[in-house]
């Protein structure tokens, strides 16, 4: 049985909601994959939804939301060890989740990948008690998919700000890097639409651990495409690593944080989860290529 | 979502920027680039790429290496080694094919088998 959450978040003007709401409504019932429908609001969180579809025996949670409801969802369903295959409607026009599953920001053709029912299972990373699909930023995350303003400089300005800090992490209790670098990631899962070097496969067991060194600012200008994508592994002297188990040592209180808000801060340790989660998606080359 | 046949030739490729200082035994699946430090020990069942920036001070095992940096320690090779005319390699080297630039330094023995296959089947036997 489908189980349909709609989260028209906060910036959604009630009547806008209403409209695509109607719309998808009627797509759903042509393809006749229809459900359950609930609507989140103040009271009614993602999560308490989530779980009343658990007890409800529901097979498929469907998500109407941003890529914020959608890891609330994942991470109350692993929570609860719950058997469920999730489905992604994604209403922000720059979801990076439905780029990455390969969803479109089109409702009809989004709820054509949910008829399509293929279903694949993916690894999370997990920080502390918290999953994650996406990837954790270490210390000040940049400002990817903001306009960089004209010609790139306000983009620029920005990249300038940061302050580099010496990194200490330790790889599979085998090795320790240290480096002084500008800003990292541990990768789990990305679009890589544009990308040279691929990183972020959610099925190889791994995470992707991205460094990228101190720039001048002629650098930084040169490079400010990639940058403000948050693709370093395309810039030159990037260092790229895999592993399982990353802890981050130091520096002591550096933010770990996951689409912008922190979860944890270092000392503490990125793995990949035991658990996976079961997703609808779509294998069309145009979404990762 | 990334199809697997757009990722680097099976296991990803791990590269150690220049800044980048590595302690401890670095093992991968998948092609090593070296441009840092690494101290320790590497060991790949693919390829090792030392660039002229690269300090490498550990025991190397991969399946073939080009190098153009420093390596302080014994390096054993399945197949091919190439030290490249910036290389400058201070250890004892086992490998089937051997090649050394001109201007490149070396210091140390080599072990060369006869049969490309004694090699692999001598190196196997230390893993053992």
């Amino acid at each position: 049985m489908y189980f349909y959450i709609f989260d028209p978040g906060t910036d959604k003007e009630a009547k806008y909601f209403e409209k695509i709401q109607g719309q998808l409504l009627n797509y759903l019932a042509e393809l006749k994959v229809e459900g359950e429908t609930y609507r989140v609001t103040s009271i009614r969180t993602v999560e308490l939804l989530v779980e009343q579809a658990i007890n409800g025996e529901a097979r498929t949670i469907v998500v109407v939301g941003s890529d914020s409801s959608l890891d609330r969802a994942i991470n109350v369903v692993l929570t609860k060890r719950a058997d469920i295959t999730l489905g992604f409607i994604p209403l922000q026009p720059q979801s990076s989740l439905g780029k990455i599953l390969g969803i479109s920001t089109d409702i009809q053709e989004a709820t054509q990948t949910l008829a399509g029912r293929l279903g694949k299972s993916l690894n999370l990373g997990k920080i502390n008690e918290h999953y994650f699909l996406t990837q954790v930023d270490l210390g000040e995350p940049l400002t990817v998919g903001t306009d960089p303003g004209f010609f790139g400089w306000g983009g620029v300005r920005s990249l300038m700000k940061l302050s580099p800090f010496p990194l200490k992490l330790s790889l599979e209790n085998s090795y320790t890097a240290t480096s002084e670098v500008l800003t990292a990631q541990i990768i789990n899962c990305r679009d890589n639409q544009g990308s040279r070097v691929k990183v972020g496969d959610p099925t190889d067991g791994l995470l992707d651990i991205l460094l990228l060194n101190p720039m001048s600012s002629a650098q930084l200008f040169r490079h400010r495409k990639e940058l403000l994508a948050g693709k370093f592994q395309d810039l030159p002297g990037s260092t790229i690593m895999h592993a399982k188990k990353i802890q981050i040592l130091g520096p002591k209180k550096l933010p770990l944080s996951i689409s912008g808000q922190v979860y944890a801060k270092a000392p503490a340790e990125v793995a990949v989860a035991r658990e996976k989660i079961k997703v609808t998606l779509t294998l069309r080359p145009s979404a990762s290529a | 979502m990334a199809r697997k046949d757009e990722y680097q030739s099976g296991a990803p490729e791990t590269i150690v920027g220049a800044t980048v200082k590595i302690e401890g035994d670095l093992v991968s699946e998948g092609d090593i680039k070296v441009d840092g430090l690494v101290a320790g020990k590497i060991k790949t069942s693919k390829n090792l790429f030392g660039g002229p920036m690269a300090k490498i001070e550990a025991d190397v095992e991969a399946q073939n290496a080009i190098l153009s940096g420093i390596v302080k320690g014994d390096i054993k090779i399945k197949d091919s080694l190439v030290i490249n005319e910036t290389g400058k390699v201070e250890g004892n080297l086992a490998c089937a094919r051997l090649s050394i630039a001109e201007g490149a330094h070396f210091t140390g023995s080599c072990t060369m088998p006869e049969k490309e296959g004694d090699l692999k089947q001598q190196l196997s036997e230390n893993e053992e």
